[in-house]
């Protein structure tokens, strides 16, 4: 028995490619839930279009007849493969199968039927599922589906988003992170509130997904986004029988050196359930997974080693080494310490037709992700572990309407959303820690903080009462750690540290679409939005502190969008695509007309509203035997700034500073232009390239850095201003026995403002470019499918293989730009390259013993294969993974000792008493502070993922 | 029925996760055990640690430090010392605090298992005998005494433990014609006073009856019988001049240190203001002593001198060990003729016998850089 993984074959050279990529249709709008399919069929003898022919899916509901011009169009097609039969009187019934259809895309088709005057058996051909180039769409996208998210080495979707080319570390185009939309079944998501930092607000395994399409130019006027847009569809139950399949993959039998402690357990199920109504289907899906180190690093806990150390540095460390080797570099592990974590996703899905035009459809997501957070000052402290958890579910309701004429379609959709996400942060109770229920580092309950219930308390009654946060201590470090009495103000070893943070996002959303699909591939769409917020944002950082200051805010932003798209196709050849987008939005955050005067009236912060033009057009080249084509489109973009900005908060930003900015309720929308122009070829039949230019023109980037016209310096604003502009390029090959995508980009983001550095601002009038934050000038992406994954239907074997060559983002912009060194000079300006190999392989076994409806497999699943020790960061003060002696000194400097430690004092730490006399004086005192100074800047953060292997078993049905 | 073993399969392997640890947290490096092999220090303070007293269980050391960070208003606190590693804790934390933070507490004694502590609080001590001025000049003489019981870890308020209070002799005020402020200050070191000044000697310790009912203590002169309970007091005038009185394990005896007036000294001396002024006098005296140990029955019977020496303690099977004038300390059988000196001991004081009795806990150091030592006995 063949594993059924991979959902559907493929039959090469059924049918030619370009005879389907001919056939001009409507382009694709991202961000829908379902597909279309659009075709014409002919008589195979003369050509002639055939009328009124039956088209329609044997396995999902669409049914369409033939126009005059032989077309025809099905809408509201799920996503998927799928099987079409096409009937006429008088004509062989025609069965095509594995008709690939994409959300928001056209399947393209072009049938002919047979005359026959006999009532014969319907001819079964396959279809071609490959494009590689896509004459037809006018933005930039990849693809990702579902049966490669299964294949691919890869825990979380946005690894997945990673290969799309102009995406890297969650930037698009050399975008902020929280610039790009999530749009789940049609449903924009997004953590608007901190989007910047956690990117998208709930997370899907990728085993429930049937597919990712990540755009990343050329965006239609449904979706309101600065730099990308990740369209998510999830998977329907199977309407005909129960399908199924669960995987558990762990890293329990590596080396020491290779042991994360991952242990990920995975299953997901569907099928008809027939007693909810005649054609529904349920799919559910479940994602368990635990690490003992959810962040794990090349170099894992380390240390300045010596062969980091500058040459200033050199002979503290040489003396360091001399005099008192214990404390140097004293612990060192392959995975960091208190750094355990664990995630649910748990996601179900129910499609419920009514009849044959209506369908309701209906999902929950639920997420519980929570892990301690490992921080270098707290890495010896082992009673109180700092940890974040966030709990959220999304609930999504729409009904789609569909009517199907001849040679065109409606298609209605209302869609209901209801989102709360809850994130805390704070000290994890070591009491509940202590008698925590899980299985290794998975917890089956949720993290329980200390104060949790108080700082969830009504503000004033928190304020009245004057309290600390109860439990939470104040940090002190006696003892603890090999530095003892030194490390006094360097680690912390007893007490908290003094972070409770919580915040909560709420939101009720509501869309209206509506399009209309002509069978010429015309299609008008239309429809408006609006989303809903409640947020609530806390947070205490000195938390032991009785009455230490908090800041809460409780507030109700809204944004509102209406869009107009329209895609004309010209002369069969050509495709014109206009959309209009206006959208709307209020923080709705009460703040003082003037912030300097406590006194001052209270306002209201006004509607903000921004009209978004969008045009394309694509097409074939003439001349070229229809194997090159082009595309060029124009957005203004414009999206509304995150919530976070219109509060006071901490921003840490590339720089690893972190300043504190004031909120500005009044932010307007960041906003820009996008141009882009790209090229597609067939250069055999079986490898396409293309080539894409884009230039994006950021004119209203939120800063918290400068006082432009009038406003205060350090408030954020939307003054910054820049420019994104780069070159693409892609291979798609889809060989015998393998298939292989790569892309290469070459970019330059580039922003022009006053100064980078915000608050010290000497001159703020000067204006200089700079490198944007997410500046990579290189990105080299490459995906390998072979065996089974690449298409070799019969292969017991399967095998992916990602690898990824990016250069380094500007680590300090200012040097970057040629300004200079802040605080010293000579190193470079960009960080290194990185460069990382993924791989996961599986073996069919055949039919599970015991189960004769079941197959399994073996997996291996490798990441950074290479073992490379990746720099991701470098510090800011020195350049280099070196910090300064004047860093070491002043921070060994803070505190010295006044009288010797005796060995029965409770300061005493045997390691410090370096001649071991029984008294720890005022010289080894201070040995021990430089070393704890040096240990405390342990670079381990500053290195990208570990090397990591696991095996697998999986099981399906 | 192969399913499930498939599934016990996948069970036994979450397991196996589970028992299977991501890198051990540090652990920080432990103090070494204290073994008594040879000559063994106990703690290493630059200050005054004196007294020390073995745990029942033979252990820990508690003692008596002139500096403890944590409370470092206070001239004396007693700690107890684990041999086993860790740091010295509070023996009685519930005393010293609020505003008695500054008391002087000196001179305890360990009840028989350990969970009754005496103690004994000196105060007030004055800069100098001379009133109105603030020159400070030597230790005065101690002014008086409380002795105090307490359960280590009670939380009564410290002025709730049973306690009685002397005032020691030594220090008056002499009034005398001519004189300013009308009269002479009188700082008498007497021989007990003098030894608390020169090497804080314990002499007014109390010792536990081994039942722990009733304590042997010495006013600086006189053996005091004293019962917590009853408050009921017995001094044993037959003593004569006594201090640093020791309870035999065996409770028949009472050793204490006997000092011997060989020679005395007095001088006057006047204080004047930074502007001149005549502010008072004070007459100081001296006197050279020799000591010796002594032993008697707890009922005043029996009074039996066994040697030239000082600072006496019991081992567990009745012999005596004391600081010999020879500057060693020494092992004696009581009755016997002679005594063993205790190798390692030169200018050791303050002996106290381990409860097994092969290991000696003393004092060692300069008067005000004392720390405690310890050697295995012969």
């Amino acid at each position: 028995m063949g594993f059924p993984l991979k959902e559907g074959r493929r039959r090469r050279g059924a049918r030619a490619f370009l005879a389907l990529a001919a056939l001009l249709t409507p382009a694709a709008a991202s961000g829908q839930a379902t597909g279309r399919i659009l075709g014409i069929v002919r008589d195979a003898s003369s050509e002639a279009p055939i009328v009124g022919a039956s088209v329609r899916l044997l396995d999902a509901r669409a049914q369409a007849l033939t126009d005059a011009e032989g077309r025809f169009v099905l809408a509201a097609v799920p996503p998927g493969d799928h099987t079409l039969r096409v009937e006429q009187i008088g004509y062989q019934a025609t069965t095509l199968e594995h008709v690939t259809v994409h959300a928001g895309e056209p399947a393209i088709l072009s049938l002919t039927l047979t005359a026959t005057p006999l009532d014969v058996e319907p001819l079964v051909v396959q279809a071609e599922r490959g494009r590689l180039i896509e004459p037809d769409v006018t933005r930039s996208h990849t693809i990702v589906a579902g049966e490669q998210l299964r294949e691919l080495p890869l825990d979380r979707v946005d690894e997945a988003i990673e290969l799309a080319p102009g995406v890297s570390d969650g930037h698009f185009r050399g975008g902020r992170v929280g610039q790009e939309t999530y749009v789940v079944d049609g449903l924009a998501l997004k953590d608007q509130l901190s989007g910047s930092e956690e990117g998208t607000a709930l997370e899907l395994s990728p085993t429930s997904l049937e597919e990712v399409d990540v755009v990343t130019g050329g965006f239609g006027a449904e979706q309101g986004t600065l730099s990308g847009v990740v369209n998510l569809v999830t998977r329907r139950g199977d309407p005909d029988r129960w399908t199924g399949r669960s995987t558990l993959l762990t890293d329990a039998w590596a080396p020491s050196s290779m042991y994360h402690g991952y242990t990920g357990l995975s299953a997901s199920v569907g099928g008809p359930v027939g007693f909810v109504g005649d054609g529904s289907t349920l799919f559910v899906d479940v994602l368990a997974q635990g690490e003992g180190d959810a962040d794990p690093r090349a170099r894992g806990l380390t240390c300045v080693r010596q062969d980091d150390v500058s040459a200033e540095l050199e002979p503290l460390v040489a003396s360091l080494r001399a005099d008192a080797p214990a404390l140097y570099c004293p612990y060192t592990a392959d995975a960091l310490p208190n750094q355990r974590g664990d995630k649910v996703i748990g996601f179900a899905r129910l499609d419920r037709p009514f009849g044959r035009d209506l369908s309701l459809t209906t999902s929950l997501l639920y997420n519980r992700a929570q892990q301690e957070l490992y921080t270098p000052e707290l890495k010896y402290q082992d009673s109180h572990s700092l940890g974040t958890r966030s709990d959220g579910a999304l609930f999504q309701a729409a009904l789609d309407y569909v009517t199907h004429g001849s040679g065109s379609a409606n298609h209605y959709t209302a869609r209901l959303g209801l989102m709360q996400l809850d994130r805390q942060i704070g000290v994890i109770d070591p009491a509940w820690a202590d008698g925590r229920a899980g299985l290794g580092p998975f917890s089956f309950g949720s993290y329980r903080f200390l104060g949790e219930d108080f700082v969830h308390e009504p503000i004033e009654d928190q304020l009245r009462s004057g309290r600390a946060v109860p439990g939470y201590v104040a940090p002190s470090a006696g003892v603890g750690s090999p530095f003892g009495p030194a490390a006094e103000g360097i680690f912390v070893t007893e007490g908290t540290s003094g972070i409770a943070s919580w915040s909560q996002t709420r939101f009720l959303a509501a869309d209206l679409v509506g399009e209309h699909l002509a069978g010429d591939g015309s299609a008008f769409r239309a429809g408006a939005t609006g989303r809903f917020y409640a947020i609530q944002s806390y947070e205490r950082v000195q938390a032991y502190l009785p009455a230490s200051s908090l800041d809460y805010a409780r507030f109700y932003p809204a944004t509102l969008a209406a869009f107009a798209d329209f895609r004309q196709v010209i002369s069969h050849e050509f495709e014109f695509q206009f959309g209009m987008r206006t959208e709307l939005f209020r923080s709705g955050v009460t703040a003082s007309e003037d912030r300097a005067d406590y006194l001052a009236p209270e306002i209201d912060a006004s509607w903000k509203a921004t009209l978004l033009p969008r045009v394309g057009v694509s097409g074939l080249v003439p001349g070229t035997d229809d194997r090159v084509s082009f595309r060029f489109s124009y957005s203004r973009v414009a999206q509304p700034p995150d919530f976070q900005y219109f509060l006071d908060t901490a921003l840490g930003d590339s720089l690893r500073t972190d300043v504190k900015r004031q909120g500005n309720p009044n932010l307007g929308f960041e906003r820009g232009h996008s141009f882009e122009l790209g090229m597609g070829a067939i250069v055999t039949p079986r490898i396409g390239v293309s080539v894409t230019g884009y230039r994006k023109q950021l004119d209203r980037l939120v800063t918290g850095s400068l006082d432009f016209g009038g406003t205060e310096t350090g408030q954020f604003n939307t003054g910054d201003n820049g420019t994104v502009q780069g070159l693409e390029f892609t291979v798609d090959a889809d060989l015998r026995l393998a298939r292989l995508k790569g892309s290469y980009t070459l970019q330059k983001a580039e922003g022009l403002g006053g100064d980078v550095f915000g608050d010290s601002v000497a001159n703020p009038t000067t204006a200089e470019p700079f490198p944007l934050p997410f500046d990579q000038r290189h990105a080299i992406d490459a995906a390998l499918f072979l065996g089974r994954a690449g298409g070799v239907e019969d292969a017991p074997w399967s095998f992916a293989l990602t690898a990824t060559a990016h250069s380094g983002y500007p680590f300090d912009r200012r040097r970057a730009a040629g300004g200079g060194a802040v605080d010293s000079a000579g190193s470079a300006p960009y960080l290194p390259w990185t460069a990382v190999l993924d791989g996961r392989a599986s073996l069919d076994l055949g039919t599970l013993p015991g189960c004769g409806h079941c197959a399994w497999r073996v997996t291996v699943d490798g990441r950074n294969l290479l073992g490379r020790a990746n720099v991701v960061a470098l510090r800011h003060d020195s350049g280099t993974l070196s910090p300064t002696l004047a860093t070491v000194q002043d921070l060994a400097d803070q505190v010295e000792l006044d009288e010797p430690i005796p060995r029965e004092s409770s300061r005493y730490a045997p390691a410090v008493d370096l001649d071991s006399d029984g008294l720890i004086t005022v010289a080894e005192f201070r040995t021990a502070r430089q070393a704890a100074a040096l240990d405390r800047q342990d670079p381990s953060i500053y290195y990208g993922e570990a090397r990591q292997v696991r095996l697998g078993v999986e099981v399906a049905f | 029925m192969r399913a499930a073993s498939a599934a016990l399969v996948l069970l036994g392997v979450l397991s196996a996760t589970g028992c299977r640890d991501v890198g051990a947290a540090f652990e920080p490096e432990p103090r070494e055990p204290l073994v008594p092999e040879t000559l063994t220090r106990v703690t290493f303070q630059v200050a005054a640690d004196r007294t020390p007293a073995w745990t029942e269980g033979g252990d820990s050391i508690a003692y008596v430090t002139g500096h403890y960070q944590p409370l470092a208003a206070a001239p004396a606190v007693p700690l107890v010392l684990s041999l086993a590693g860790g740091p010295a804790v509070r023996l009685v934390p519930g005393i010293q605090g609020g505003a008695t933070a500054a008391q002087r507490v000196e001179m305890f004694a360990l009840a028989p298992g350990d969970s009754v502590v005496a103690y004994v609080v000196l105060s007030p001590l004055r800069e100098t005998a001379c009133q109105g001025t603030a020159e400070v000049t030597d230790p005065v003489p101690l002014v008086s005494a409380t002795v105090a019981v307490r359960a280590v870890d009670a939380d009564p308020p410290q002025a709730s433990d049973p306690s009685i209070t002397f005032d020691l002799a030594g220090y008056g005020f002499e009034p005398k014609a001519g004189e300013p402020q009308g009269g002479l200050w009188l700082a008498d070191y007497l021989p007990f006073q003098q030894a608390y000044r020169d090497q804080h000697t314990s002499v007014l310790r109390p010792s536990f009856s081994p039942d722990g009912r009733r304590l042997a203590l010495s006013d600086g002169q006189r053996l005091v019988i004293w019962e917590p309970a009853t408050g009921d007091t017995t001094v044993l005038g037959a003593a004569g001049e006594a201090v640093s009185p020791a309870w035999s394990p065996d409770g028949q005896w009472i050793a204490f240190a006997q000092p011997v007036r060989v020679d005395s000294a007095t001088s006057d001396r006047i204080y004047y203001s930074e502007m001149g002024a005549v502010l008072c006098a004070e007459r100081r005296t001296t006197y050279t002593v020799d000591w010796s140990v002594s032993v008697v029955r707890p009922d005043g019977t029996g009074f039996m001198s066994v040697a030239p020496g000082r600072d006496p303690a019991w081992t567990p099977d009745g012999e005596l060990v004391y600081l010999d004038p020879d500057g060693r300390l020494h092992l004696r059988t009581l009755g016997a003729a002679t005594s063993t000196p205790i190798p390692l001991t030169a200018g050791a004081r303050a002996p106290a016998v381990s409860p097994d009795g092969r290991t000696v806990a003393f004092e060692l150091g300069f008067a005000e850089t004392t720390d405690i030592w310890m050697t295995p006995l012969p």
